[in-house]
């Protein structure tokens, strides 16, 4: 079966630094994928290299094809601080974003735009905070915001950076059930993660990078001490029996 | 004529030079704006000064212009503090309300049969000519005020430059430092109302540091290359200037200090040419 | 008297609405002072093809000057992204730059009562219902309430038809891409609606007034609301409103209209501002 996203080589340079160096990266249809480094390793570059926002030399495939044409099937959640939160937009204003790809320039939300939105509100139980002001969210909430308008995209492939930094116990236990779910829809989902204890409890696979690959697989086999060392450069302090 | 010329030449010096300290600090303040806003506030203190005293009382005149500019600063600082709303909307809602008054005024003043109004309206794009003895005086004592200042809070106004985050970490006082920087600017402005006029204030602030900028990281050494390429600029502008009637000298100074900025940002080592070159260099090996 | 009273009036009125419109979108965006740089660099085409051209009344002024704003709106950012200066001091460099030469060249070449320094500055509107449109012998009123009306219903059409991507592309830009939405192309329709407006704005306004229709009625609606659409709605209102108020404050103190109305703007901001302090919910 093809993979869902397929990367060889990837390099990518900005001002004299290369960030990424010969990265090859692969995440099968239906997984859940944590990619985790230390701070500057090149995470968030990766995901931006996935979604082309960036220019870079290597080969990206989505579903054995090019990005930009199946940019559709990709949804992307960027970290919560790259939007203005003052901004003037409701909850479901902004979940009705994630209708946009499929419609034209010019061209308003049908009727049936605005029950997925709501559809897509439901799953993240905010339903009922659809009319509230964007700017009176709590962190949790605008993560779910955000994770309402990927839903509402239907997308394949669910992108995510660093969404479980933050947040409550509540919006926690709801991205963690609309992962199983997307899963069982044989989605795939590519989340840059932040903590080496979640991990293990959150995802399957894990991809650990630090600007290019140190080691991949499913979490078990792949989180070695040895692996961790490699990648954040230091011992950790975590017990060592946790990883095998 | 020629005490003429040294009147003009004394006077853009020392906008030159002031501006050329201050410019480095709002540059790295990342305030550069806040020049141009100042400096068009500062039109309602001048022209309304004059509609109660109607004559041309240059230290009243300066006296009020600097009242309005800090009002102007103020204000811009509440905005940001208080509401949603940018800085860049803060400096624009000021900047027009307050020369729109300014502008209110100025057209008073025009309707008024005192035969002293005529130039008033020369501080918009500076008239360095009309300066009298004793306006030089008063420029250059507030210059002086302004070195002073500078000198005294070097090592403040440094850590705020480039680290504020550490400032804040010892204990440095944050508000006042950046009052003090808001002080500064104003009397810069203040002091080449005449010579250059507010219009153009903004590239003074601007263009030298900006330069100087491109050329080195180090505090010290870019205060002195922005004096240098601001004296450059305002030297080869008053000459000029006074050769060829025609052209006003505000804008004159500000397109060669934009000239040197441009050039800079191409030439220097940091600069366009050379990271185009080093990056061919790393490409082929 | 009235019956010019009144047209000064409907032209102020279709310039505070038209310049309005994208106001909402540039303070969004953190970009309010790009309409200083844009007015500054429009004077500056205008200036140079009037030059070129030698009529006041060219149509090729229009394109002169919105090449020389979309140009302004390039080089800003082409130096912004260079790295070698931060956004604000782009702006603050290119614009008196454009402006000094301007100067220069009015004072070398033109130096005549259509490009005065004055006029630049505060505008001309006392003179603009003398300036009729005739049609056929007809005097259809004058030519500044029919040219600026026309942008405002440009403003109007445009900004509806691409309500949703300007929304988008302001609040989210990477996602935007995503979406298959350019933010490039938005942004530079955005500059290209905002440069016509100050084009026609410049015989009411001048140079430095206009930032005041663009940026304060827009400032205000979005102090007191959290709608887009309302926000869009309630800048026009109170563009209206700032109009109205500058109106009688010119008639009372016999001054500048341009000056009254943006002493206006900024009091009624000021007023929400206090309001806001004093009650907030």
């Amino acid at each position: 079966m093809k993979p869902a996203i397929a990367i060889k080589n990837l390099t990518v340079a900005y001002q004299h630094n290369r960030i990424l160096h010969n990265l090859d990266f692969v995440a099968e249809v239906g997984t859940l994928v944590a990619i985790m480094g230390p701070n500057g390793s090149g995470k968030t570059t990766l995901l931006q290299s996935i979604m082309g926002f960036l220019p870079c030399s290597g080969d990206i495939k989505i579903f054995n094809e090019s990005t930009q044409s199946q940019l559709q099937k990709i949804a992307y959640i960027p970290q919560r601080s790259s939007v203005d939160w003052t901004f003037p937009a409701s909850v479901l204003d902004v979940v009705l974003m994630g209708r946009y790809g499929h419609l034209r320039f010019g061209q308003r939300p049908s009727s049936n735009d605005k029950e997925i939105a709501l559809h897509a509100l439901e799953q993240v139980k905010m339903a009922d905070l659809a009319d509230r002001s964007i700017a009176q969210l709590s962190g949790g909430q605008q993560q779910r915001v955000f994770l309402a308008r990927a839903l509402a995209q239907q997308a394949e492939i669910y992108i995510m950076d660093e969404p479980f930094i933050g947040i409550d116990i509540t919006t926690e236990k709801i991205m963690l059930d609309i992962f199983v779910q997307l899963k069982q829809q044989q989605k795939t989902i590519i989340v840059v993660h932040h903590d080496l204890i979640t991990v293990q409890k959150y995802f399957d696979t894990i991809f650990l990078m630090n600007r290019k690959e140190i080691a991949s697989g499913p979490i078990a086999t792949t989180m070695t001490p040895e692996n961790i060392a490699q990648t954040f450069h230091s011992a950790t302090d975590i017990d060592d029996h946790n990883f095998l | 004529m020629i005490t003429t010329f040294y009147k003009i030449l004394l006077g853009t010096t020392l906008v030159g030079i002031t501006t050329g300290i201050v410019g480095c600090f709002t540059l790295l303040n990342k305030q550069s704006l806040l020049g141009d806003t100042i400096a068009h506030a500062t039109l309602p203190g001048l022209t309304g000064i004059f509609l109660i005293i109607l004559q041309k009382q240059y230290t009243l005149l300066l006296c009020g212009a600097a009242t309005t500019g800090l009002l102007g600063a103020v204000l811009v600082q509440y905005i940001t503090h208080t509401t949603k709303l940018k800085k860049d909307a803060a400096l624009g809602i000021v900047l027009s309300t307050f020369f729109g008054i300014g502008i209110i005024f100025l057209t008073m003043i025009q309707k008024l049969p005192t035969a002293h109004q005529a130039g008033i309206d020369k501080f918009l794009f500076g008239q360095a000519a009309t300066l009298l003895n004793s306006d030089i005086i008063v420029l250059a004592i507030l210059s002086c005020i302004i070195i002073g200042a500078i000198i005294f809070a070097w090592k403040e106004l440094k850590i705020i430059s480039f680290d504020p985050a550490y400032a804040q970490a010892i204990g440095l006082p944050i508000q006042k430092i950046h009052a003090l920087l808001l002080i500064l600017i104003v009397l810069t402005v203040i002091v080449g109302l005449q010579t250059v006029g507010l219009i153009l204030m903004s590239s003074f602030l601007i263009s030298p540091a900006a330069a100087a900028r491109q050329w080195t990281n180090k505090l010290h050494v870019m205060i002195f290359l922005s004096i240098f390429f601001s004296l450059i600029a305002t030297t080869t502008g008053t000459v000029i200037s006074y050769n060829y009637a025609h052209i006003p000298t505000g804008p004159t100074i500000v397109i060669i200090a934009t000239m040197i900025t441009l050039i800079s940002i191409i030439i220097a080592p940091s600069g366009i040419i050379a990271t185009q070159f080093r990056q061919r260099c790393r490409n082929r090996s | 008297m009235t019956c010019m009273y009144v047209q000064l009036l409907l032209i102020s009125v279709a310039t505070a609405l038209a310049c309005a419109l994208p106001g909402n979108f540039l303070i969004l965006r953190g970009t309010a002072l790009i309409s200083d740089a844009l007015s500054h660099a429009i004077l500056f085409g205008i200036v140079v093809t009037f030059l070129i051209v030698g009529n006041i009344n060219s149509p090729l002024i229009f394109f002169g000057a919105i090449v020389s704003g979309l140009f302004t709106v390039t080089m800003t950012e082409m130096l912004t992204k260079s790295g070698k200066l931060n956004h604000d001091a782009a702006i603050g460099l290119t614009f008196p730059f454009l402006f000094s030469i301007a100067v220069i060249l009015i004072n070398l070449f033109a130096n005549n009562v259509h490009l005065d320094t004055d006029a630049i500055l505060v505008g001309e509107l006392a003179f603009a219902p003398f300036h009729k449109l005739c049609i056929f012998g007809h005097d259809c009123g004058p030519v500044a309430l029919w040219s600026m009306s026309a942008i405002l219903c440009i403003n109007i059409t445009c900004i509806s038809y691409f309500y949703k991507e300007l929304q988008l592309t302001t609040f989210d830009s990477l996602y935007a891409q995503t979406m298959g939405y350019p933010p490039r192309l938005f942004h530079y329709l955005l500059m290209l609606l905002t440069s016509i407006t100050i084009i026609q704005a410049f015989h009411t306004t001048g140079t430095i007034l206009v930032i005041s229709f663009i940026v304060t009625p827009a400032a205000t609606a979005y102090l007191i609301t959290q709608k887009l659409q309302q926000m869009i709605f309630l800048s026009c209102l109170l563009a209206i409103i700032g109009v109205l108020a500058g109106f009688l404050l010119a008639h009372h103190l016999d001054s500048s209209i341009a000056g009254s109305i943006s002493l206006a703007n900024g009091l009624i901001f000021f007023l929400v501002m206090l309001n806001k302090k004093i009650r907030p919910n």
